[in-house]
């Protein structure tokens, strides 16, 4: 996204948040203990959060008539530092995927998993030994299997291991 | 002063030495890993010191709370992320230092300063608990919300080069603490029905989130990794900083310890306030507050004296008053109950000898901190040499099992990821994420005690103003926040 919209797109974006806290902080009943309900700060932080997206806005705005068609050049240039993309998503979605499945198919199995092809993602041609990610995958998550179950006690996902 | 001869000497014994130390180096551990924190360390533990004698039993928690919270500097310091809430403020100046090749310094300054900052609040301790403590017993819902309030508005300190970005950020980590049963009269909020939400995010996942995933994420984005995190090949001499630096240090130092043992006394408020409060104090009170946030001594040895200042401070509503400051404090109260000692103003009386032996647990649990950690030193600077793409994911399978742990329920697995995304948005968008977990802390604090300020005066805002300290904080704080926004918009 051009730098020179930024600030002007999520002062937006806050603005729209305020307003939308602000209607559902409406509904809260006043189940009333006190003077001041569930309600009262949700509101509070709704008009604050309103009133700094304004600001932010106007700022924004500022900046980029400022800016001129010369300088938001050099800026867009600067952030074209070439941003892997694919890889920020591969990870996102090879981490809902860890969290999803955790729980079902167990600990060991989906870290193991996780750590390889997060290794894997993350890696570039150079260094990447997709025998040493395997290793290093299952020796860490087997000591860490062993430490927290065995050596303290506690409850790890088993999943169809168990 | 026999009771105090005999409750040091108490402790010398080969047996007692050897859980003082085993207790440090595991609450360390603990505090140094994100996602394991000194409470579950302490939790872990508790079973184990049924079976002893109470001065044994307390002297191993206690070295694993002493552990435990000057274990989360070296996380902070080298991956940014806090092992412990209470090392938030380190990773201020402690990771940019470190960025610079100066990460022995860094850890250095840290570990210093926090044997430190814990020696002064447990000298205050011995001498002065029974004054704090009726100190501490005047602060009430009205002096709790000025307090945190100001901290509130203090954020935007923090923020870095937009002050509006970061009040709104701030606000955002509050918004994100409501989410769940409000305070006082739990009518749940912002949950949309889905009943997971009714309990509202835990702080140890939203941490790890905003800073670990967020920033696994940032790592991800990078075409040519990295493959080393340059380190400059440097000598570390003795601890990384010289005699010249450390007195510059000194009256950064005692300031922050201050800060950080008064904050600690207030039961419900702990390390990460004290270390955020004594940052703020060490960057208004310097001649140079721009440098703050670049890696400068300063801001590691104030939020790190701090924080462990805050260990001693939490101690003495616990053994005074029998109130327990923090979590790990109730822990160690239950520690105690457990071994049939109830704290209150007797104790010094009824179980002097046990007392005096706390404290002396107290002092060699620093010392033993001090010198496992400046072996650590070493040991730590390597670890930066694994390419940060083959560390993260194995510190963030670490983390999950950790929250997992927390409550035995993937949601706080959900809530990394949550956070994260929302971590790494923000960061995109040059939104700072620290005043965003500093609202999800500080949030609840001040709506609770607000309301409850509040209904203690039957609805009249007047009455905080009638009380000094809560009127002058609050005043303050107002004037604070209208007064960096004119600038903010007149500099623009």
């Amino acid at each position: 996204m051009d730098k020179k919209y930024s600030d002007i797109v999520t002062g937006c974006v806050f603005l729209v948040l305020s307003v939308f806290l602000y209607i559902t902080s409406l509904r809260i009943a006043d189940a009333n203990v006190s003077k001041l309900g569930p309600d009262f700060m949700p509101k509070i932080v709704a008009i604050g959060i309103g009133i700094l997206s304004i600001i932010i806005i106007v700022n924004g705005i500022r900046r980029y008539k400022e800016m001129g068609v010369d300088k938001s050049e050099i800026i867009n240039n600067k952030s074209k530092e070439k941003i892997n993309k694919k890889n920020v998503i591969f990870t996102l979605l090879l981490l809902s995927t860890y969290v999803l499945f955790l729980d079902k198919i167990g600990f060991i199995i989906m870290t193991i998993l996780y750590m390889l092809l997060q290794l894997t993602i993350l890696s570039d041609d150079k260094t990447k030994h997709i025998k040493k990610f395997a290793a290093i995958s299952i020796i860490t998550t087997l000591t860490l299997y062993s430490i927290f179950v065995y050596g303290f006690n506690i409850l790890i996902p088993a999943g169809i291991l168990g | 002063m026999g009771m105090i001869i005999g409750g040091f000497v108490s402790i010398f014994s080969i047996k007692i030495i050897s859980l003082i130390f085993i207790g440090v180096i595991i609450g360390i551990i603990f505090g140094s890993i994100p996602g394991l924190t000194t409470a579950m360390a302490v939790v872990l533990c508790l079973p184990i010191t049924f079976g002893m004698d109470p001065v044994s039993g307390m002297s191993l928690l206690i070295g694993l709370y002493i552990g435990g919270f000057s274990g989360g500097l070296i996380a902070a310091i080298l991956l940014k992320i806090p092992g412990t809430p209470a090392s938030i403020a380190t990773t201020f100046d402690g990771y940019p230092m470190a960025q610079q090749g100066k990460a022995g310094k860094a850890l250095g300054l840290g570990i210093v300063f926090s044997f430190m900052g814990g020696l002064v609040s447990i000298i205050i301790l011995i001498f002065v608990s029974p004054i704090l403590a009726e100190f501490a017993l005047k602060f009430g819902p009205y002096e709790y919300f000025g307090l945190s309030f100001f901290a509130l508005t203090m954020i935007a300190s923090v923020a870095g080069k937009s002050i509006s970005k970061g009040l709104l950020s701030g606000l955002i980590g509050m918004v994100l603490a409501m989410i769940g049963a409000a305070p006082i009269d739990g009518y749940p909020r912002l949950t949309f029905g889905l009943h997971a939400l009714d309990g509202g995010f835990e702080l140890v996942p939203a941490i790890i989130g905003m800073f670990a995933v967020s920033e696994l994420l940032l790592t991800a984005e990078r075409y040519s990794k990295d493959t080393k995190g340059e380190i400059k090949e440097y000598k570390i001499k003795g601890f990384g900083f010289s005699i010249k630096e450390f007195k510059e240090q000194i009256v950064n130092f005692l300031r922050s310890s201050i800060i950080g043992t008064g904050i600690g006394v207030l039961p419900g408020i702990g390390g990460a306030l004290a270390s955020l409060m004594a940052y703020l104090a060490a960057k208004n009170s310097s001649k140079y507050p721009e440098k703050f946030g670049t890696g400068i001594n300063d801001g590691i040895v104030a939020s790190e004296s701090a924080n462990n200042a805050a260990i001693g401070g939490a101690l003495i509503p616990l053994l005074t008053l029998g109130i327990p400051g923090d979590t790990v404090t109730a822990l160690l109260l239950g520690g105690l109950t457990l071994h049939g000692i109830t704290p209150g103003p007797l104790l010094f009386q009824t179980e002097g000898k046990l007392v005096y032996a706390i404290f002396a647990a107290l002092i060699v649990a620093n010392i033993f901190m001090l010198i496992a950690e400046f072996f650590g030193i070493r040991v730590f600077v390597k670890l930066l040499k694994i390419p940060k793409f083959m560390l993260f994911p194995v510190i963030i399978a670490i983390c999950i099992v950790g929250s997992y742990s927390l409550n035995n329920r993937i949601f706080d697995v959900l809530t990394i990821l949550i956070f994260g995304i929302i971590g790494y948005l923000m960061s995109k968008k040059e939104y700072p994420i620290s005043p965003a977990i500093l609202g999800f802390i500080l949030g609840p604090i001040t709506e609770l005690n607000l309301r409850r300020g509040l209904m203690y005066s039957n609805g009249s805002f007047l009455a905080f103003f009638k009380k000094p300290i809560a009127g002058f904080l609050i005043i303050l704080s107002i004037m604070f926040v209208i007064f960096t926004l004119w600038k903010n918009i007149r500099e623009n």
